[in-house]
């Protein structure tokens, strides 16, 4: 885990897209230099932030983990209420989501997303491990709708999806939960 | 030529500024001047002084041609018209009738902080250019001091700030306004409302407008056959972005909407020849009215903020 607060410079309130740009800029950029693959980004003690900062820091983060942040994920905590309904509708707005986790029992994703992503990510995170035929068995669906589901997932970098061998020869993936 | 204002300087005069320069064009190309009559005034809103900044710099920007303002009678009206700043095109863009010079140069001694009287209250914060981000900071700090005073919860003052932020941001990366875009505060108290307070801000530019935004960026293919005031109504709803290949902006008009309902706020905006004025009460929309008008470059969004409840 790479975790970067966002008051550790002593501001509190975080204003505009150039100041998103700015500190969005220097966090992933810190990011990549740690080697880490999952970034938590901690909004405690933050006050406020508009739609624009966290449009910048949130939403366009989380857009490149289909990009060029692909392998990695993002999480998010310690946000009051107003800081997240400003991030919810950023991320929301941008047609994406993201994973709030502030502990094992306390934790939600936010923005937009399917009743169906949600069930598939939630029977992820309970089997620990999984593939897309044991998936889409446990949920009666088929197989192509089950890779869509996992890739919409893992652009989001809501699961890790790591390659192996299959008994046939061929190759096989296999799913884990980043929580 | 000249367009006289009678008894209040607001929102609405601007539309009737509009109406007198359809009507006269040709005349006031004709004698290259207008004054505007402000003498029989009593009162101002911000949106009637940042629409007269606009209505201004747009016969300059446009035809080169400077207005006139001839100041009230009124002292009080007089004195405020100073202190919130309607000079501040004083010169190239306008030139000013009937105005009191021992409190014109009250007015400059107080905006360098020479006179002694120079008025710290937060329920004022005078036109103020908002160019950088350390303004939108500024102005921002001033108007949650004023709903700090007036009771605020935590949750009303982060939206609102949220909202100013926006809307000045749309200004310095959207609009590209030929003059600085301006900010302007007042708070007002009503007895005769069982001391009801409220606070009106106006936001204005003199740049391409909501739509040329959009014409401009062919973000949207529709929107170039959109009138001025639909265009209003569409990113109200839908938080259309004049960004090209960025799906990550173009909240500011949404969230207007959004928080108006949420807020119980007034708003209207005016861009080129489309206006938009609304009212929420009880979380519903209560009143609507979408018009087109002479069209006059800028952008004007104007919000009014009740605190009757906290009270």
């Amino acid at each position: 885990l790479y975790i970067t607060k966002l008051i550790s410079e002593g501001e509190t309130k975080f204003w505009t897209r150039d100041k998103g740009t700015e500190v969005r800029n220097k966090i992933l950029s810190e990011f990549e230099l740690s080697g880490e693959s999952i970034l938590v980004i901690d909004f405690t003690g933050v006050e406020i932030v508009d739609f624009s900062f966290a449009s910048e820091v949130v939403a366009i983060s989380v857009s490149r983990l289909a990009k060029e942040l692909s392998g990695k994920h993002i999480l998010i905590r310690g946000m009051n209420k107003s800081v997240e309904e400003n991030v919810s509708v950023a991320i929301e707005r941008a047609a994406l989501c993201v994973l709030i986790y502030e502990d094992e029992n306390a934790w939600k994703l936010i923005g937009k997303y399917s009743d169906a992503l949600l069930t598939t990510f939630k029977l992820i995170k309970d089997l620990k491990k999984t593939d897309t035929p044991t998936l889409a068995e446990k949920l009666n669906s088929t197989i192509p709708v089950m890779n869509n589901r996992l890739r919409a997932l893992t652009d989001l970098g809501l699961v890790i999806k790591e390659e192996s061998s299959a008994p046939s020869g061929g190759k096989q993936y296999n799913y884990y939960c980043i929580i | 030529l000249f367009f006289r204002v009678h008894n209040v300087l607001n929102r609405e005069s601007f539309v009737d500024l509009s109406d007198h320069l359809q009507k006269n064009v040709d005349e006031i190309f004709n004698t290259n001047n207008i004054e505007v009559d402000l003498s029989d005034i009593r009162f101002s809103e911000p949106a009637g002084i940042v629409g007269l900044i606009i209505f201004t710099r747009f016969l300059y920007n446009e035809y080169g041609i400077k207005s006139i303002i001839k100041m009230p009678n009124n002292v009080e009206a007089h004195k405020y018209l100073l202190n919130a700043g309607i000079t501040k095109d004083k010169g190239v863009i306008t030139e000013f009738e009937n105005i009191n010079n021992s409190m014109y140069l009250q007015t400059i001694l107080n905006k360098l902080g020479i006179a002694g009287n120079k008025t710290t209250s937060v329920n004022f914060i005078a036109v103020t250019d908002i160019v950088s981000e350390e303004d939108i900071k500024n102005v921002n700090k001033k108007f949650e001091d004023w709903m700090v005073d007036n009771n605020y919860s935590e949750e009303e003052k982060n939206d609102l700030q949220v909202l100013v932020s926006e809307l000045c941001q749309n200004i310095s990366q959207h609009s590209e306004t030929v003059q600085n875009g301006v900010f302007l505060m007042q708070g007002y108290t009503y007895k005769s409302l069982g001391d009801e307070k409220r606070c009106i801000i106006s936001i204005g530019d003199t740049g391409i407008g909501i739509k040329g935004s959009l014409d401009k960026k062919k973000k949207i293919n529709e929107a170039a056959r959109w009138e001025d005031d639909y265009t209003i109504r569409m990113v109200l709803k839908n938080g259309l972005s004049s960004k090209e290949d960025d799906q990550f902006r173009g909240n500011g008009f949404f969230n207007l909407q959004r928080l108006a309902k949420k807020h119980n706020l007034n708003f209207y905006i005016h861009s080129h020849g489309g206006l938009f004025y609304c009212e929420y009460s009880e979380s519903k929309l209560s009143k609507k009215i979408q018009q087109t008008i002479y069209p006059i470059k800028g952008t004007q969004v104007s919000f009014e903020l009740r605190t009757k409840k906290h009270k």
